[in-house]
């Protein structure tokens, strides 16, 4: 197979520097990791500014980079909506009012919360498919990834999946969650080394941004003026869609309980780091789109009949745009940045399914009272078998390409009606341990059957099926939650001091400076997402 | 409470040190080599590197005053 690159002598030393460098940042911390909770939690000591940047790289994965750029190239400045209203809500919400009680409960995971807070048959379901669809997840992911180097360079499948997912595996055991943070941002500020020359080269070439707009259909360039009607965007989705579907029930699905991206916050120093944690991330969740988005579009100015001729999908935007601009040397750092993005992901897979797999099952039903030791080594062996399966994973899915989406629509069931368990519980003292199980039971079922049930036809596009199928299945897990919850008794209010609103503090920052109060940050970014929507309306 | 907790080591001097070999390696072999592409005339190599370096630069600078760990 004929490859986009040829990659020299000076590439390679960039690329090796930076495996060599990152695997010397496990080893660093190796001798910091001293009991569980240092390795599984960080000491809970990390300042709030790593543990930011953290949360958003580990979204930051190359899946989504590639994913992404192509969809800009598909639909223009719309995509834009997964990284506003589609994250930003979400994001501050969880700072603002979620983060008290995750913290202060002093859980070390998201299912953990759900045992304090409903019961352990709830947090069973959510430890087990949560584990489940890690591991799967970053198997889908490495193998897409190698798939990216092999257009790329040339690489084989095998060198890319072994080499990406043994680096990946050195660095998490040796240093455990810290590790994967610190990795995490030398990754975020990599990424943007590598590939914001891009946009700007582009943009240059194409004379600015309007120049880059007068070269693509006129509703790139829109956020909402085309979404009065299904029939006017390329996405085929409706204001309503956007705003209930993926705003609501979707963006806070997953930015509010994936432990994937909780799991950092709860890494922070303190309350207030933790909660500043989603906030910081939220400013630089707001620029990303330059970095993916508009080179999308920038893609479909230089290269018109993109996605419409062999040899050139959408998938191919950013790979087709890094060879026309990069020369040597920039091209290492371009490469280095995929590498990166692609491992920051895997390691956020593996220390959450390391974490959840060790406390959730292991703990819960295997082995309940062994010293702390020992959980740290369990940890330290579910890394490398977490790691191993998921290679196998990656080789299955080299194998049949379609059962790919497949699983990742799967999987998407899962997140809705867990943020409908998570706000009734958090906000709601009355919800009952039977009450959350049975709400989020029926949530899932709900997903499957309308994915089943309902032919694909009833919408306008698969994304508007996506938005429309989160919202009812969150819909069905909150009223099915407050029935049960009416015929079954509540927990005493003493078994939910912290866990529930209104049962405890809240906290109160008066004596700070406005600039490191959530609330205040929280509003910035408010007012600064407003009007990125009302410019780009 | 946040006496007890401690210090890992410091993220700024990685940061600091990464992007100083990167920016050098860049910035040398973009004057010795100056590559170029036929969409960038100038020498993009030289200067995105340059860029890096004072990157990396500043993070080993502030690395050496001390971490206030509860911002």
């Amino acid at each position: 197979m004929h490859a986009l690159f040829h990659a020299n002598a000076v590439d390679y030393t960039i690329i090796a520097i930076y495996l060599v460098f990152v695997i010397g940042v496990g080893w660093v911390l190796k001798t910091y990791m001293r009991t569980g909770e240092d390795f599984f939690l960080s000491g809970r000591a990390i300042p709030g500014w790593i543990t930011g940047l953290a949360f958003l790289s580990a979204n930051l994965g190359a899946l989504e980079i590639m994913g992404m750029t192509a969809s800009g190239a598909e639909y223009g400045m719309l995509t834009t909506h997964f990284y506003w209203i589609g994250a930003i809500p979400a994001m501050l919400f969880l700072g603002l009012y979620m983060m008290p009680f995750y913290y202060v409960s002093k859980v070390k995971s998201v299912p953990e919360y759900l045992k304090q807070r409903y019961n352990e048959a709830t947090r069973g379901v959510n430890a087990i498919s949560f584990a489940i669809m890690t591991v799967l997840t970053s198997g889908i992911s490495l193998y897409s990834m190698g798939l990216i180097f092999q257009v790329l360079i040339g690489w084989s499948l095998t060198t890319s999946i072994l080499v990406s997912a043994i680096v990946v595996l050195l660095y998490v055991i040796l240093g455990g969650l810290t590790s994967s943070i610190y990795n995490e941002v030398l990754q975020f500020f990599l990424i943007w080394a590598g590939l914001l020359p891009i946009p700007l080269i582009g943009m240059h070439q194409l004379g600015g941004w309007n120049g880059v707009l007068a070269r693509v259909p006129e509703s790139f360039g829109h956020l909402w003026r085309n979404l009065d009607n299904p029939a006017h965007n390329a996405m085929g989705i409706g204001w309503l869609g956007v705003v209930l579907g993926l705003g609501f029930v979707l963006s806070f699905g997953y930015w509010t309980t994936d432990f994937l991206v909780v799991q950092r916050a709860l890494a922070a120093r303190n309350l207030r780091a933790a909660q500043n944690t989603p906030i910081y991330a939220a400013f630089f969740k707001m620029i990303v789109p330059i970095l993916v988005i508009v080179p999308g579009l920038i893609a479909v100015a230089v290269y018109p009949h993109i996605g419409h001729v062999k040899n050139m999908s959408y998938n191919l935007a950013l790979p087709l745009l890094i060879a026309k601009y990069y020369p040597p040397g920039m091209m290492g750092l371009g490469l280095t940045a995929m590498l990166a993005s692609f491992m920051s992901g895997m390691a956020g897979n593996v220390t959450a399914f390391t974490t959840v797999w060790t406390y959730d099952i292991y703990q819960a039903y295997i082995r309940k009272d062994a010293p702390d030791k020992h959980y740290v080594n369990v940890g330290r062996w579910a890394v490398v078998w977490g790691v191993v399966i998921s290679i196998g994973t990656a080789y299955i899915a080299s194998g049949f390409p379609s059962i790919m989406d497949y699983m990742q629509t799967l999987f998407s069931f899962f997140n809705a009606p867990l943020f409908a368990t998570f706000l009734l519980g958090m906000f709601w003292r009355r919800a009952t341990p039977w009450g959350g199980f049975w709400g989020l039971i029926c949530g899932i079922v709900g997903a499957f059957l309308m994915y089943y049930v309902i032919p694909s036809g009833v919408f306008a596009s698969p994304d508007a099926g996506n938005f429309w199928r989160a919202w009812w299945a969150w819909v069905i897990t909150t009223v099915v939650t407050v029935i049960v919850s009416y015929m079954t008794t509540p927990k005493p209010d003493e078994e939910l001091a912290g866990l529930v609103y209104g049962t405890g503090s809240r906290p109160s920052y008066a004596g700070y400076p406005w600039y490191k109060r959530p609330g205040y940050l929280a509003g910035i970014v408010g007012i600064i997402l407003v009007a990125l929507n009302i410019w780009m309306w | 409470m946040a006496e007890s907790k401690h210090e890992f080591f410091d993220l700024r001097i990685l940061v600091g040190i990464l992007f100083t070999v990167y920016g050098l390696i860049l910035g040398i072999y973009g004057l010795a080599a100056a590559p170029k592409t036929a969409d960038t005339s100038w020498h993009i190599d030289f200067w995105w590197g340059l860029l890096i370096l004072i990157f990396g630069l500043i993070f080993l600078a502030w690395s050496r005053r001390p971490q206030r760990l509860d911002d």
